[in-house]
């Protein structure tokens, strides 16, 4: 309903998993809102004010009144059985579950601004060859991720639509979660959590590459860190003379 | 017939004239206007009078030139400054600076903050020695100047009104490359490079000490003193 309707690609191995509990929801409460104010309007008719009728108190506790209640309750509770069934198998398929990860990073979320810390080429997190970006996300499609939020200052929530996937992010706790990009391409990232007067541009970007892209794109910045690097240590090397 | 058609073309372009300056007065209340409007946003953590808050880690912008200003909101606008992954208060204002749209919005409030009355700027630095920092100070001067005006010419900003705690932070990025590591920032990369001949913390707080005292005559207020 997501993708068709507001034309929001699904770019995660669970983003579908998602739409389906969103269309079960939106169809089993729809269809509830449907028949409760139909039979609303249908009674407003039907009970109208007519010369020579008398208005009536109902108790509700004859057989034939007390029908109205029982039967719509009962269906509204199985209802409420199939949508909380359908949630938590979907809540613990992303939320409890945690695949075995083929790449680790890092989310730090700050005021304004998402920092992304990605293995640099020998696949592992806090080693010097790590790749930290700024409102940047590069992953590669088809892996399996693992990533740890974190925040510096206050509370915001990592929200990526494409993915499916929204997450808030808590100071003084690292929360890890994962996800599969299945789609190339670049999308959106978001804060989803009111952060404070620059939260409407908490915005981020997500690059989905394919194998070979994101090596490119590894090797570049990786070239490109050992180049700033080196002009750094330059630039800040005491004088020797 | 003559005479009266003179006096007729000096009527017309008197006229003319008193239309054109009442437009351009116009236009410049219009850009007043809209500046002092898009200075809202910037005055939460600024101020309203442009003064800086320290709890919130925002410089004094009162003091500024317009066009130093506009080359930082744009430096900010093109992901030159605020984009390394360390400096939390650059990463603060980059997307702040990009709620401005337009380069005319840029430079309505750029000219509005550089309309704003500075004060003089905090010190809350002891032990710093100025007599050390005048001499550090040499290294800086070909381009701040030597009364810490700034140039135009050079895009190096005034620094009499900035604070010192401020300061020193922008030193320690610039030394750290948090500040400047953008390659096609050239003024920047002059900062950086200048930098190499400031050893350490305690000589850009002398540095910084010296500049208060000769951009005020020694008069820094010592507020944040205990």
């Amino acid at each position: 309903m997501l993708e068709s309707i507001f034309d929001l690609a699904r770019a995660s191995s669970y983003a579908d998993r998602i739409d389906w509990l969103f269309t079960l929801i939106t169809v089993v409460v729809g269809f509830w809102l449907i028949m409760a104010e139909g039979v609303l309007f249908y009674f407003l008719f039907r009970f109208r004010r007519r010369k020579g009728v008398k208005a009536q108190y109902i108790s509700g506790e004859e057989k034939g009144q007390k029908k109205w209640i029982n039967i719509p309750h009962a269906l509204v509770i199985l209802c409420d059985v199939v949508l909380i069934v359908g949630a938590i198998s979907v809540w613990v398929h992303i939320k409890q579950n945690l695949p075995e990860s083929d790449v680790k990073i890092r989310v730090i979320g700050q005021q304004w601004a998402w920092i992304f810390v990605h293995p640099g080429p020998d696949g592992k997190l806090d080693t010097e060859d790590d790749i930290s970006t700024v409102d940047e996300l590069h992953v590669e499609e088809g892996k399996v991720y693992h990533f740890d939020l974190e925040s510096r200052d206050v509370v915001h929530s990592f929200s990526v639509p494409v993915f499916r996937l929204k997450q808030d992010v808590v100071p003084g706790r690292v929360i890890t979660g994962w996800f599969e990009p299945t789609k190339t391409g670049e999308f959106d990232i978001q804060c989803a959590e009111i952060c404070g007067i620059g939260h409407g541009v908490m915005a981020a970007r997500l690059h989905v590459e394919s194998s070979e892209d994101h090596k490119k794109w590894m090797a570049h910045h990786t070239r490109e860190d050992s180049a700033s690097l080196a002009t750094a240590v330059t630039a800040t090397a005491p004088s020797t003379e | 017939m003559s005479t009266r058609s003179g006096l007729l073309v000096r009527y017309l372009l008197v006229s003319l004239l008193a239309l054109a300056s009442l437009s351009g007065g116009t236009a410049q209340a219009q850009d007043f206007k809209r500046g002092k409007k898009l200075y809202a946003l910037c005055s939460v953590c600024h101020g309203p009078g442009g003064h800086g808050k320290l709890a919130q880690k925002a410089p004094a912008l009162a003091g500024l030139t317009d066009w130093y200003l506009v080359d930082q909101l744009q430096k900010f606008r093109n992901d030159k400054r605020g984009k390394h992954h360390l400096d939390v208060t650059g990463m603060m204002m980059r997307p702040m600076a990009k709620t401005l749209t337009s380069d005319k919005d840029v430079e309505a409030v750029a000219a509005y903050i550089a309309g704003l009355s500075p004060k003089a700027p905090t010190v809350t630095f002891k032990d710093t020695d100025p007599e050390k920092g005048k001499t550090l100070y040499n290294v800086c001067i070909a381009c701040h100047g030597d009364k810490v005006q700034g140039n135009e010419e050079l895009k190096t900003p005034p620094l009499r009104h900035l604070d010192d705690w401020y300061q020193l932070a922008q030193l320690k990025k610039f030394k750290a490359g948090m500040r400047g590591a953008d390659p096609t920032d050239a003024q920047s990369a002059q900062m950086r490079a200048i930098l190499a001949a400031v050893p350490d913390e305690q000589a850009m707080k002398d540095i910084i000490a010296y500049q208060h005292l000769v951009a005020n005559g020694g008069a820094a207020e010592e507020k944040g003193k205990p």
